[in-house]
């Protein structure tokens, strides 16, 4: 569905996003997370091609995205962080400019969306709100039943419980398993419910990209004593974080540690906000 | 394409920047220009003035407000747009002809019958003047960053009211060329057209770079 080989782009400002590479499968989701200037965007506009990359491959549906962009993006729903849609104009007006580009456009689908979503289709754009602007950035991108979703931060701005609506959302798209979703966010909460992959980037390299499963079975928190690193069990943290009260740090080598500390060593599953936060280093 | 003229044409009567523009502009010229102008030069300066402001309006917003990139994830290619906005010069011709027409068309009714006379070599004066200019600017807007896109463009239309302020002699003169009047005025439309087609090639190469 998704596959990015060794995607690179260097900006004249210094940033460099290097090497990335992941395959997305139909019928599923992958979570793409990162600090921010990590390169999540950048990635996301090189596999768009709304940038030019320097080397790399994207391909999407099997082909090139820039040998044949108009086919490809005709099957794709694309949500921004940022939408740049035209002010002036009402949901109506702006939905009748996109409308006509898309093959599969459905109508009926739009209009379930706005009413769902809650939206006044004779509002005028420059009078939403930034939650509402991502809500008809959705509504717009789920009309044209396209098979792969990409979406740049859909869940930041809006409330907890539209967050959790547009997960359910995502989630009824993937019973479909000939469609894919692609995901960035900040919100590691949202991906650890509904993403079966994910993809880390952090200072334009990758991390990892992996199942989620996987990743959570891999990376686990230990908390302990401080008296008890010595040089052999600090060297099995990624990164560790003391205080006056111990330390806590995240490690591929939970059951080996376990073994090597005292009984008051406490061993927890990592969240993904953990090992972003603790691998915050990498890359 | 069809969808990204028809995109255009819909900003020129929802966008309220030019809205404003459209309803002013025929007004400040006419005043500007005042009553020693003769009159079919006066309909050529509304008729350019409008056809190259209405074009490049609506594409220096969607440049500066980053709307190009929302239109750079749909379903079209980056030569797509490119063409949709040569193409949608003549249509912005057309629509500055017909609303500029009806707006004097009006002020002759009601104010000054004497003022603004209208024949069609005065047409192919102006749609060569547009095609000169808007050549000039479009690859401008597709190449550089916006800001110095919008400097240059400050640059080119003082540049058209220049040669509107060189007085109704030097203007007959120019008008009289051959490049303006030869064969009828087809060396000037096919001069237009053909510098039309290299910019659009210029525009479709620096777009094709740009990020």
């Amino acid at each position: 569905m998704l596959e990015v080989r060794n995607l690179s782009k260097k900006f004249k400002e210094g940033f460099h996003l290097d090497d990335i590479s992941f395959t997305l499968e139909p019928g599923y989701i992958m979570g793409f997370i990162g600090p921010n200037g990590s390169g999540k965007t950048t990635t996301i506009n090189l596999i768009m091609n709304l940038m030019k990359r320097d080397s790399g491959t994207v391909r999407i549906f099997g082909d090139d995205i820039t040998e044949n962009e108009r086919e490809i993006k005709n099957r794709i729903g694309f949500v921004y962080d940022e939408a740049h849609f035209y002010d002036d104009l009402t949901l109506e007006q702006m939905k009748r400019i996109i409308a006509p580009f898309y093959k599969e456009w459905n109508d009926s689908l739009y209009k379930d969306y706005i009413d769902k979503f809650e939206l006044d289709s004779r509002m005028r754009i420059k009078k939403m709100s930034k939650g509402m602007k991502t809500k008809y950035s959705l509504a717009l991108a789920l009309s044209h039943n396209a098979d792969l979703i990409i979406m740049d931060e859909p869940t930041s701005g809006l409330d907890p419980i539209f967050r959790k609506e547009i997960l359910d959302i995502l989630y009824d798209i993937i019973q479909d398993e000939n469609k894919s979703i692609f995901f960035s966010t900040h919100i590691t909460t949202d991906l650890e419910q509904i993403a079966d992959y994910i993809t880390f980037v952090n200072k334009g390299r990758m991390v990892f990209s992996k199942p989620k499963d996987e990743i959570m079975e891999e990376f686990k928190i230990v908390k302990g004593d401080s008296r008890n690193l010595i040089p052999d069990v600090r060297e099995r943290f990624i990164s560790l974080r003391e205080t006056g009260y111990g330390f806590e740090g995240l490690t591929r080598e939970a059951t080996k540690l376990k073994d090597m500390l005292d009984d008051n060593t406490l061993v927890e599953n990592a969240s993904l906000q953990d090992i972003m936060y603790y691998m915050r280093t990498e890359g | 394409m069809g969808p990204l003229v028809m995109k255009d044409i819909r900003l020129i009567v929802s966008n309220r920047a030019t809205q404003i523009f459209l309803l002013l502009y025929i007004p400040f010229l006419l005043i500007i220009a005042g009553y020693d102008f003769r009159a079919e030069y006066m309909y050529l300066v509304v008729l350019v003035s409008g056809a190259y402001m209405i074009t490049i309006l609506s594409f220096s917003y969607e440049i500066g407000r980053k709307t190009n990139q929302l239109l750079l994830s749909l379903p079209v290619r980056r030569t797509d747009i490119v063409n949709a906005k040569y193409l949608f010069v003549f249509a912005a011709f057309i629509m500055s002809g017909v609303y500029s027409g009806i707006y004097i068309g009006l002020i002759k009714h009601f104010l000054d019958s004497q003022l603004i006379a209208f024949d069609l070599s005065m047409l192919r004066n102006a749609s060569i003047l547009t095609l000169l200019f808007v050549s000039l600017v479009l690859p401008l807007f597709f190449g550089l960053p916006h800001k110095i896109a919008n400097l240059l463009n400050v640059f080119v239309f003082v540049t058209l009211f220049q040669i509107f302020g060189m007085g109704v002699g030097t203007l007959e003169g120019i008008f009289a060329s051959p490049v303006f009047a030869g064969a009828g005025g087809l060396y000037g439309i096919s001069a237009g057209i053909l510098l039309l087609i290299i910019s659009r090639q210029l525009s479709s190469f620096l777009f094709a770079r740009r990020d």
